[in-house]
């Protein structure tokens, strides 16, 4: 049996009369990596936030490594490294002042260490140069190392690619491959964008309006809302309508997308060559969270 | 614990704030020795009548006919005044020609003109010239002269009161003036004695004129019967003085030159709190709201430490940014002060007077500055711990900085308004307890029924206050959404 890292009771969380959660469950185990997806304002970051003790829980348990956060704050959070919103560093110091400020207040981390996780994140270049000079790629990767500086076995990340460009994206989630891999972690991930996730995640809550929609395996899920959705590019977008009976949305002169099985598609491809129509590319339309949720909850209203 | 303070200190001392601030004590000190030593050398050379001040009595005199009856009085009294002024126009307002003008020449002039155009008393006009004429050759001659003759007046005067006493002994009046002849005498003799002239051109003369001054000041309290806390503490005070400025002619010693590196260190803490304060304030009110403000604070809130101790943490960094501040501030005045005043000037030791054995009181320098710093820790720490209560209940920093600078700007005045109306329940309010040094010394508190143990206890009390509110409220605060 794995050992459990996490595990939220319905965590519930009210503002005044309003629920922002309605009881929210999670569990991860060691060596998950949990995609944690809804739209903004469905409760992503309040959980979190609950999860680490910065705000009060209106109802609801949070154990960490066994741990009450509520009433064992300091032995529950030892093994977390997080990084919440965005990360907040300090401005006015270098990366190594900020590592240094992280290093002091735990007794296992020594300078080695700081240079083993500056090397990791790749940084060893400008770490001794001001925060404020730092790219928002670098603050990212700067905030990654702060977080697992102490060896954590929970790592916590509330939408650590917002607002990096797609090389920032992909070095970020090549760092997290690594460190899932080689320390072990157990990851919670939040994000909007299931797209970015599906290729390192193994597991996938999806929160809406305060509650769990869905929780699964990623290929579970994945096989449960199929996509069935195509993109052609085609010499004459205008024409195709007139020579299929699929459901087709036209999207600019030469891309039309079609809603069609999997297993049909060669079938309409034949018939297209055979009426001359030039066909240039055939593609799946990426899974964007918004479709997945249209498929899979008919749209999210924020209350 | 103390990594979570060293971490407080490693993050104040980085800011680029602190340079500039460092920078701005230097110049304060630099600037304030440098203008205290420029102002009194200013006024030392300064005439002690004006040219334009001749002259305007000049044109006031020519407005006023000597044989007109309504103007008369106001003629001899102008004549008089432009006499006065025309004589000590070329003497310094410190020499001590100026002095024995003001002390003994000026009445004479007005004797003289009295007679000569109100009383129209020839022989009396001729003797009282006689006498004028004389004290004029003396004025460029010495001092002596005038302090002899004085002497000689004192003498006969208390020749006739005693007679007087004689015959009323039970007199209240007879006695008091008495007291403040002998007084003066007294002083006569020390001048002649310890060859001290008039004015204040030298720090001794300076010294003979202030102890003058306070000891009838205090003369005149000590002689009245029912006296107020306020008029109490103003007693003290002049008594105090008096007896410091009779301690360095005694011994002729400097301590209470004012121009001296010495006198300028062991003051430096009552000079320079207001720049202590002003940094405490400014590092204590945005210590915790800048956090908040930049989002920082979570990266401190996930650490496995308690919310009480980041909180302590905090606040014990802001108290040794203070002491720091401090010692910074007091070792800069010794440094700047040696090279404005000389350091030959530095005596290294303090002398105080003590109002209980009545008697001096002669202290190492450090261990004085010592002494006073903990006399005003309260006032730190309290403005302090106002700032930083106020930095974590409304995490507005302005507000934060604000508010306790002005109430330590306005503290005097509450006190000095609390005094004069007499409200005694102000006494259980921070500021008449925070200064302790008001017990040092046998001095007397604000209020009589004030001690030491009860100024320690209200400040307590409000410094418990403030701690707990910003604990509770720190412990419950929502890290708010972006």
């Amino acid at each position: 049996m794995k050992k459990i890292i996490l595990r939220c009771e319905n965590l519930k969380k009210n503002f005044g009369k309003k629920e922002i959660l309605k009881g929210v469950s999670l569990k991860l185990t060691e060596g998950d990596v949990l995609g944690f997806i809804g739209p903004n304002g469905a409760g992503k970051t309040t959980t979190i936030k609950l999860i680490l003790g910065l705000q009060s829980i209106t109802s609801g348990k949070v154990f960490i490594n066994g741990y009450d956060i509520e009433t064992d704050f300091t032995k529950a959070i030892e093994g977390v490294g997080t990084i919440v919103e965005s990360p907040d560093l300090y401005m006015y110091m270098s990366g190594y002042e900020n590592l240094k400020l992280v290093a002091n207040l735990y007794k296992n981390v020594d300078k080695q260490r700081i240079d083993e996780i500056v090397k990791l994140v790749g940084l060893e270049n400008r770490i001794k140069d001001k925060v404020s000079k730092y790219s928002l790629g670098m603050r990212q990767r700067l905030g990654i190392a702060q977080a697992i500086l102490h060896k954590p076995n929970l790592l916590i990340l509330d939408e650590p690619t917002n607002g990096l460009d797609p090389e920032g994206i992909k070095e970020v989630k090549t760092l997290l491959k690594k460190l899932a891999e080689e320390e072990n972690m157990a990851i919670l991930i939040s994000s909007h964008n299931l797209a970015e996730l599906d290729t390192f995640c193994n597991k996938i809550c999806i929160i809406k309006n305060g509650e769990v929609v869905e929780t699964n395996d990623i290929d579970t899920f994945k096989k449960d809302v199929k996509n069935n959705c195509y993109i052609l590019e085609v010499e004459d977008s205008s024409v195709i309508s007139s020579i299929i009976n699929y459901k087709i949305d036209i999207l600019t002169e030469r891309e039309v997308r079609v809603y069609i099985e999997k297993e049909e598609v060669p079938l309409l491809l034949k018939e297209l060559i055979l009426r001359n129509v030039k066909v240039y590319s055939v593609s799946e339309e990426n899974l964007s969270l918004e479709d997945a949720f249209l498929k899979k909850t008919g749209g999210n209203v924020i209350e | 614990m103390n990594k979570l303070v060293k971490n407080e200190l490693v993050k104040i001392f980085a800011k680029k704030s602190m340079i500039v601030m460092t920078v701005l004590i230097i110049v304060f000190v630099i600037g304030y020795n440098i203008l205290n030593k420029k102002g009194q050398e200013a006024s030392a050379s300064y005439s002690a009548y004006s040219n334009s001040y001749i002259s305007y009595l000049e044109e006031e005199l020519k407005s006023l006919d000597v044989n007109n009856p309504t103007d008369l009085n106001n003629y001899v009294e102008t004549k008089s005044e432009l006499d006065v002024a025309k004589l000590g126009n070329k003497y310094k307002d410190i020499s001590w020609q100026s002095d024995v003008i003001q002390r003994f020449i000026s009445p004479l002039i007005t004797e003289i003109n009295n007679y000569e155009y109100l009383e129209k008393d020839d022989k009396k006009l001729a003797e009282t010239k006689k006498e004028y004429d004389e004290m004029i050759k003396a004025l460029d001659n010495d001092w002596r002269y005038f302090a002899s003759k004085e002497l000689e007046e004192k003498n006969t005067s208390i020749d006739e009161l005693n007679k007087m006493l004689e015959a009323d002994k039970e007199n209240e009046d007879i006695k008091n003036q008495l007291q403040n002849l002998n007084f003066q005498k007294e002083i006569l003799i020390l001048r002649l004695e310890k060859d001290i002239p008039y004015g204040a051109e030298t720090y001794k003369s300076q010294a003979m004129q202030n102890y003058e001054t306070f000891m009838t000041n205090y003369n005149g309290y000590a002689q009245e019967k029912n006296i107020t806390d306020e008029e109490k503490l103003e007693m003290n005070n002049y008594l105090r003085k008096a007896n410091l400025y009779k301690y360095d002619i005694e011994n002729g010693t400097e301590y209470q030159n004012t121009l001296t590196a010495n006198y300028a260190l062991q003051n430096s803490m009552s000079t320079y709190i207001v720049v202590v304060v002003l940094i405490v304030v400014i590092i204590a009110g945005v210590m915790i709201s800048e956090e908040f403000n930049k989002g920082t604070i979570k990266l401190l809130l996930v650490r496995p430490y308690s919310r009480t101790k980041i909180l302590l943490s905090k606040l014990i960094a802001v108290f040794i940014t203070m002491i720091i501040t401090t010692i910074f501030v007091t070792l800069l005045q010794l440094i700047v002060g040696g090279f404005v005043y000389g350091f030959g000037t530095y005596f290294m030791n303090v002398v105080q007077f003590d109002l209980v054995s009545n008697s001096i009181v002669v202290m190492n320098m450090f261990a004085y500055l010592g002494l006073i710093f903990i006399c005003k820790l309260p006032i730190l720490i309290l403005i302090g711990t106002l700032a930083f209560a106020l930095s974590a209940l409304s995490l507005n920093s302005p507000l934060a900085i604000a508010l306790p600078i002005f109430g330590y700007m306005g503290s005097e005045m509450i006190n000095l308004v609390a005094l004069s109306y007499g409200w005694n329940w102000i006494k259980y309010f921070v500021t008449p307890n925070w200064d302790l040094s008001q017990y040092l010394f046998g001095g007397s508190p604000m209020f009589s029924n004030m001690s030491v143990e009860f100024s320690i206890t209200i400040c307590a009390i409000y410094f418990v206050i403030m701690l707990v509110a910003s604990i509770v409220t720190f412990n419950k605060r929502n890290i708010k959404n972006v």
